[in-house]
């Protein structure tokens, strides 16, 4: 009875907050199938769900889902550069190592797009490392900006948008959303979760300029940050 | 004491009812009515008093009504003392899209695609959803983790 009672009244926090192990599976409907014994399952439709990354840091050398709109060539991980990232993925603050990733790729460079080191895609926790990522000395905040672009997505509805709302996000009339006026890294203004991502990657190599920069800001971010760490 | 436990769980059950996050966060037929008007006096009654007030700037002509529990920005046209525009936070805990698309079933729903931008770095397949009967929109990204919507604008 007290383990029924604990269950349910916990449920609606467990139902659809996926974990930072786990991605968000959409619903979607299962045409009727037979198993390998035979059975038959009727068609039906699967609700949105959770689903646990199993493994951990899974480096991939060729990816087998369409990724729409990227243009560039998968290719074959070196033992070296899998050791350089598990160092980088090692070193992450504890609360952006929590976010497993469910797919590390190993990509030309993105055609376009030369300088980029490095393309997340949030909603499947895939991370995706171009070659100048090996050239460049500051590994580390491209990993925390990778990793922060995943969290954005996780955190209190209330809490981020006063973060947006203290970075001076705004909507003009017509539908048109206005970034910032001053950014401390120019594609902050490209969108929200950019804006974010930047922040959280100078929270971590130059605190002291980014307090600076907007004080109210800097004290939302680091409450979204002390919280998240201090959650097991 | 078991008595206890079945009241619980009874209260607890009520509680769910009420806190799915489609009804818990469903302000959309209070603002649709505020909107409707677009005054400041429904405003007020719907929403009561704003948690902070943004004055205009020289660069910004409309004041903003920040509503924090709700997530609410109204933003006022000076001029004619009325509400311009509404922004709502959406962001819930489910595949935002599929919600909205199942609670707005009942309207015309319009989709296009948005440019993605190269420079960034997160890959985007972003689309512009509009429902003109209630002239509201929103952007939504395929590749966002449950397609989780930010702003929700009404005009």
């Amino acid at each position: 009875m007290k383990w029924l009672l604990v269950l349910i009244l916990f449920k609606p926090f467990l139902t659809l907050a996926c974990l930072p192990n786990e991605i968000h599976i959409r619903e979607q409907w299962i045409d009727t199938y037979t198993k390998e014994d035979g059975t038959l399952v009727s068609a039906h439709k699967r609700s949105e769900h959770c689903r646990e990354i199993r493994g951990h840091r899974y480096f991939q050398d060729s990816n087998t889902e369409e990724i729409k709109g990227l243009k560039t060539k998968f290719k074959t991980w070196t033992d070296k550069e899998k050791s350089l990232m598990e160092t980088e993925i090692e070193n992450l603050p504890v609360w952006l190592k929590r976010y497993k990733l469910s797919k590390i790729l190993r990509a030309n460079e993105e055609i376009g797009n030369p300088n980029n080191p490095a393309m997340t895609i949030p909603a499947t926790k895939t991370l995706i490392i171009f070659d100048k990522f090996f050239r460049t000395s500051k590994r580390r905040d491209v990993i925390v900006h990778e990793m922060a672009h995943i969290a954005a997505w996780d955190i209190d509805p209330i809490i981020l948008k006063s973060f947006f709302l203290a970075r001076d996000w705004k909507y003009q009339d017509a539908g048109k959303i206005i970034p910032p006026a001053k950014t401390m890294i120019p594609d902050s203004k490209l969108s929200p979760s950019e804006d974010f991502s930047n922040s959280v990657e100078l929270y971590y190599s130059d605190r002291q300029r980014l307090k600076n920069f907007n004080l109210k800001s800097f004290q939302i971010l680091e409450e979204i940050i002390k919280t998240k760490e201090s959650n097991k | 004491m078991r008595i206890f436990y079945i009241l619980i769980l009874l209260l607890a059950s009520c509680s769910q009812i009420t806190s799915s996050p489609n009804k818990r966060h469903d302000v959309f037929d209070r603002i649709i009515t505020v909107m409707g008007t677009k005054s400041l006096d429904d405003l007020n009654k719907t929403f009561g008093k704003p948690d902070e007030i943004v004055e205009p700037t020289p660069d910004f002509k409309f004041r903003i009504l920040r509503y924090t529990s709700t997530r609410i920005d109204a933003y006022i046209d000076i001029r004619q003392n009325k509400i311009s525009h509404l922004t709502l936070f959406y962001f819930e805990d489910l595949d935002n899209y599929t919600a909205l698309k199942k609670r707005f079933k009942n309207y015309t729903w319009i989709e296009e695609k948005i440019p993605d931008d190269k420079s960034g770095h997160v890959m985007t397949d972003r689309y512009l959803a509009k429902v003109p009967e209630i002239r509201m929109q929103f952007e939504y990204d395929n590749y966002a983790p449950k397609r989780k919507v930010m702003w929700i604008y009404f005009e």
